[in-house]
């Protein structure tokens, strides 16, 4: 920035200070802050997506970190936009408030911070309040707002815990007895554990708490007539990675004289040995795992069990399983006793499969709270707990919760002694036991065809090659293909549905296509030099993505073995929460600048915010740079044999005023430039000047072809050594190049966005597919919106993103007004091909990286 | 009978191949060989390329002819302007083609020369209102199979000879 500044001090020298000239250099410097965030922002966002396909671990902090950062870098970005822009960009403000609200609304404890309800009523729940309320809580309430039968009752939230808490002052008490804890020793656990299990058991319950707590068992008795009521844990954050299954208590039978107690002794159920390890170990936040507690009301219960929608050890199967016992469920979830196990056909719900055990016990409230054993008669102990009729309901209600949740669930279920269905639970099925894990097959005779590589997605799959590169040659994948590719290209996703395996010759887990193919769980491996050399056409192989190494041939007990890893972090409601978090900050709706809904007003998500800023920051910086380009002494301009007259400003370099600066085509300041200018210079400006004697008659014959918008005047670059951003015009289609070319990866970037032309609609939208086509082959992920393409190729190595750089540059001449040629789709399809040739990017050619 | 004009059989321009004028012969090959054009759902090739310069006013326009001319290694061809005949003349003896650049090299590397090297010059147009009979007059006398169609001073379509004959059908058959 510092030639802007010696410009200023030799302007305020001559005539004094310059009011446009102190705008410019507080637009440059915005310019530069917002496209600085808006990397961030990206590079964020992109993090927040691969965390959320659940190859890697994350807790409630990374994700906190990253929404207070991402908060930080939009709400920076906002300000410079009003700054800059004024009360233009105020709604810009509104939106992100408002986008913001909803975010904090999803994270957990924000209910808490902001004083949420104590209580909440099962028929004010449902899966979206697992944050105040936990997920068992939010499951029964969610069932019951879809017209299923589930008992009556109210979650006593994780506001009141908080509450409990803080009126007792026991967060520092509690802090101070696990920061000085080392969980390693089982001693210093179990010690920490009757500590904080006393120290709740022993504070008293704060009088609001404790009044809304009765009022609400009243108002419960009122409605259903009972004088005893189940309370059940309901933790946040129970059912996520970190699974404290088991390790809370539910205590049956309560009264009103005891459920205070019995409130007090769940909470303090929270603080047992290992549960104190699992958080300590994974670094969850204290705050983050807040108890919820349910009061429902008692199921006196016939028969009770459960339903897996799916066989957990062979989720491929059609199978429903279904367990049950006679009276309270305790007995059954406990392992008490040997429940009747039921499998029945998940579409007929015809039982295939009965084993009936002997259940010589059960269990059942007691007369004055708390529960009972009793004998089951004589008669009815070998006797089937279930019917035909109970079992068909309880298919068909599997069924429908499975395809609510979208995922196999686990569900608790009771019959009370009117025969009535109760649900009591539900949720996602953990279809891997790790008893289970099957062995992995000697492989040591079968012969390898190639090893090495990065696992993308880990498990097995099989299937017969196809190689493939570019959109185009996707069509011919069939079903159970293994599909092999020279680099990995954002069009893959469309067959990903049916590919049994993914080999791509270079690659890593960051490009996005990793993303997508852990998102459909395709065994990947990345990084195999040579894969299209070592995996012949139409062979049939199996590709170990685990053990980083293919074989000849299909192995299924391989490709099963593997299986149990696919699951692992399954439908967590950790990762449920990101899904949801992400929802709101990825999804780009704004795209086209030119669409009348480019407006802050249309801001879905911060995202939309970022694109939209960084759009008009662009168009901002170039209306300055055109300014400041047409004053003679001001800038540099670009002395080049091609006939594209180029202002370029160079950021790195003091100005001297009073004269340009002059470029040549080979001293341009800036590497990204020079290798994009390079490759325009390649492919050479078409000098074929029409003969004039011949074609003197032509001249006022001009087409009724309603010619575009025409974007600048003429072109401007702003650069830096290893930046730059450049708007070019050339015939009647507008072309932006931003890129970041350096020795770090993760920094370097190309952007490309195309627009417009002179040529009839069709014929430009045409162009846009040519060049979308082009640039998939080169890794590009893009969004195409008519006549406009916008894209961005990420993560390069020096060498790649060399390479990419100088045949974007290549293209922006040989696309130069082809859209006057593209009467066609038969011959757009020959251009692709034609340009690819040229540009090195045939099917079947390894790029070089 | 109500009167056929020119805008009613014309080809619109949209649908009509066009290429600029520094497009190279070869790219004019393509794009003939992969055009269609379909009138009244019948399909027929178009016998020319029109030629446009980068404001797409309307140059001229390339035939199969120009093409093949274009093609043509140097040593064949006669410059009547400068009255020299032609080195070799495959008519004197046939056999000379045969020796001739039998595996079309020469062709490939003439095919980069750019259009404009070979296209011809529009001199003949119709305006979008003018009837059949004009049109007819004006391919008979001027011996042209293809007419730019203009309105208000622009191109915004091609008659052929072929579309005019279609109309002519419809009044005799």
């Amino acid at each position: 920035m510092n030639w802007i500044h010696s410009l200023l001090r030799e302007n305020k020298d001559d005539d004094g200070p310059s009011e446009d000239l102190q705008d410019l250099r507080d637009r440059f410097d915005s310019f530069r802050e917002l496209v600085e965030k808006n990397n961030e922002v990206l590079s964020l966002i992109g993090d927040m997506e691969e965390k959320a396909q659940g190859e890697y671990l994350f807790d409630i902090a990374y994700i906190r970190g990253c929404v207070s950062r991402l908060q930080d870098g939009v709400s920076t970005i906002v300000r410079l936009m009003i700054e800059q822009g004024g009360e233009e960009y105020e709604t810009l403000r509104i939106r992100f408030t408002s986008i913001t609200g909803q975010i904090n609304n999803l994270l957990p404890g924000s209910d808490n911070q902001q004083g949420g309800p104590l209580i909440l009523n099962f028929e004010r729940i449902n899966r979206v309040n697992s944050q105040s309320v936990g997920g068992k809580n939010a499951q029964l309430g969610e069932m019951r707002s879809m017209g299923l039968s589930v008992p009556e009752g109210f979650a006593i939230t994780a506001s009141a815990f908080r509450l409990f808490l803080d009126e007792n002052q026991l967060n520092k008490r509690i802090q101070d007895t696990l920061s000085s804890l080392d969980i390693r020793n089982q001693n210093d656990l179990v010690a920490a554990s009757e500590t904080l299990r006393s120290l709740i058991l022993s504070s008293p319950i704060p009088q609001v708490l404790s009044d809304s707590i009765l009022a609400a068992f009243d108002e419960l008795r009122q409605r259903t007539g009972d004088e005893f009521i189940a309370l059940r844990s309901s933790a946040v954050g129970e059912d996520t990675l970190y699974s404290f299954a088991g390790q809370y208590i539910s205590l049956l039978n309560v009264s009103r004289d005891s459920i205070l107690d019995n409130y007090r002794e769940i909470l303090a159920s929270k603080y047992s040995p290992r549960a104190i390890y699992y958080f300590l170990s994974h670094s969850l936040e204290e705050a983050g795992l807040l108890m919820s507690v349910g009061c429902i009301q008692l199921v006196n219960a016939s028969v009770a069990g459960v339903i897996y929608s799916c066989d957990p050890l062979d989720s491929e199967s059609d199978n429903i399983l279904v367990n049950a016992v006679y009276g309270l469920g305790p007995y059954l979830v406990g392992g008490v006793l040997t429940p009747d196990v039921y499998k029945m056909h998940s579409a007929s719900y015809e039982v295939t499969e009965r084993l009936i055990h002997d259940k010589s016990v059960m269990l059942c409230p007691g007369d004055n709270g708390g529960t009972v054993e009793r004998p089951v008669p004589e008669d009815l102990r070998r006797q089937p707990c279930l019917n035909d009729t109970q079992l068909a309901e309880l298919g068909a209600l599997a069924s429908q919760l499975e395809e609510h949740y979208e995922s196999p669930q686990d569900i608790e279920f009771a019959y009370d002694q009117d025969g009535r269905l109760f649900l009591l639970q539900s949720r996602p099925l953990r279809t891997v036991s790790t008893q289970t894990t099957l062995e992995l097959p000697d492989m040591s005779d079968v012969t390898q065809l190639a090893n090495g590589g990065v696992t993308v997605c880990p498990g097995a799959g099989s299937g017969r090659v196809i190689h493939v590169s570019g959109r185009d040659s996707l069509q011919d994948v069939e079903h159970g293909d293994v599909i092999v590719a020279a680099n990995p290209f954002p069009s893959i996703v469309r067959v990903l549905d049916r590919v049994s395996a993914v080999v791509t010759e270079v690659g890593s887990c960051a490009s996005h296509m990793a993303a997508l193919v852990r998102e459909n769980r395709i065994p990947t491996l990345a990084g195999l030099s040579q894969a299209r050399i070592k995996l012949a056409k139409g062979e049939m192989v199996t590709i170990d993505a685990t053990g980083r190494c293919i074989y000849q041939g299909e192995h299924p007990k391989l490709v099963q073995a593997r299986r149990p890893e696919f699951d692992i972090f399954q439908d967590t409601a950790i990762f449920d929460l990101l899904r949801r978090l992400l929802k709101l900050i990825s999804p780009l709706h704004l795209m086209n600048p030119d669409d009348p809904d480019f407006r802050p007003e249309k801001c879905m998500t911060l995202h939309d915010i970022t694109r939209f800023a960084h759009q008009r920051g662009i168009e901002e910086v170039f209306e300055h740079a055109h300014r400041i380009g047409k004053r003679k002494e001001h800038g540099g301009l670009l002395q080049t044999t091609l006939p594209i007259p180029v202002h370029l400003l160079n950021l790195d370099e003091p100005e001297k005023p009073g004269r340009k600066r002059v470029y040549t085509d080979t001293t341009l300041p800036s590497e990204p430039m020079q290798i994009f200018w390079n490759g325009m210079l390649e492919e050479k400006w078409p000098f074929a000047h029409p003969d004039p004697m011949r074609l003197e008659v032509a001249r006022d014959m001009e087409a009724g072809i309603p010619v575009q918008q025409q974007f600048t005047e003429s072109s401007f670059a702003v650069v830096r050594k290893e930046y730059m951003l450049a708007s070019l015009r050339l015939g009647y289609h507008f072309t932006s190049v931003e890129a970041e070319l350096g020795d770090d990866p993760d920094r370097n970037f190309i952007r490309v966005q195309y627009k417009g032309g002179g040529a009839a609609d069709k014929r430009r939208r045409r162009r846009i597919f040519l060049l979308e086509a082009l640039l998939d082959r080169m890794g590009f992920e893009h969004i195409v919106k008519s006549d406009f393409i916008d894209c961005r190729a990420s993560f390069l190595p020096r060498e790649q993103a060399e390479a990419n750089l100088r045949r974007v540059g290549r293209l922006v001449i040989l696309t130069k007004q082809l859209d006057m040629a593209l009467s066609n789709e038969r011959i757009t399809r020959w251009y692709i091909e034609d340009f690819a040739r040229k540009l090195e990017l045939e099917y079947n050619r390894v790029l070089p990286l | 009978m109500e009167n056929v004009h020119a805008g009613d059989i014309m080809v619109p321009l949209d649908m009509y191949p066009h290429i600029p004028y520094w497009f190279s012969i070869r790219q004019a090959i393509a794009e003939m060989e992969s055009a269609e054009i379909e009138t009244n759902g019948r399909k027929s090739i178009p016998r020319v390329v029109l030629v446009f310069d980068e404001t797409y006013r309307l140059m001229g326009f390339i035939r199969r002819r120009d093409i093949l001319h274009g093609l043509l290694p140097g040593y064949l061809l006669e410059d009547s302007d400068k009255e020299i005949r032609k080195t070799y003349d495959i008519h004197v003896d046939p056999h000379l083609s045969e020796i001739f650049d039998t595996q079309g090299e020469d062709m490939r590397e003439l095919s980069n020369k750019p259009i404009s090297s070979v296209m011809q010059p529009i001199v003949h147009s119709v305006q979008c209102g003018d009837t059949l009979l004009k049109i007819v007059q004006e391919i008979v006398v001027q011996n042209v199979y293809m007419l730019p169609v203009m309105e208000n001073g622009k191109i915004v379509g091609v008659i052929r000879s072929l579309d005019v004959l279609h109309a002519v059908a419809k009044l005799v058959l």
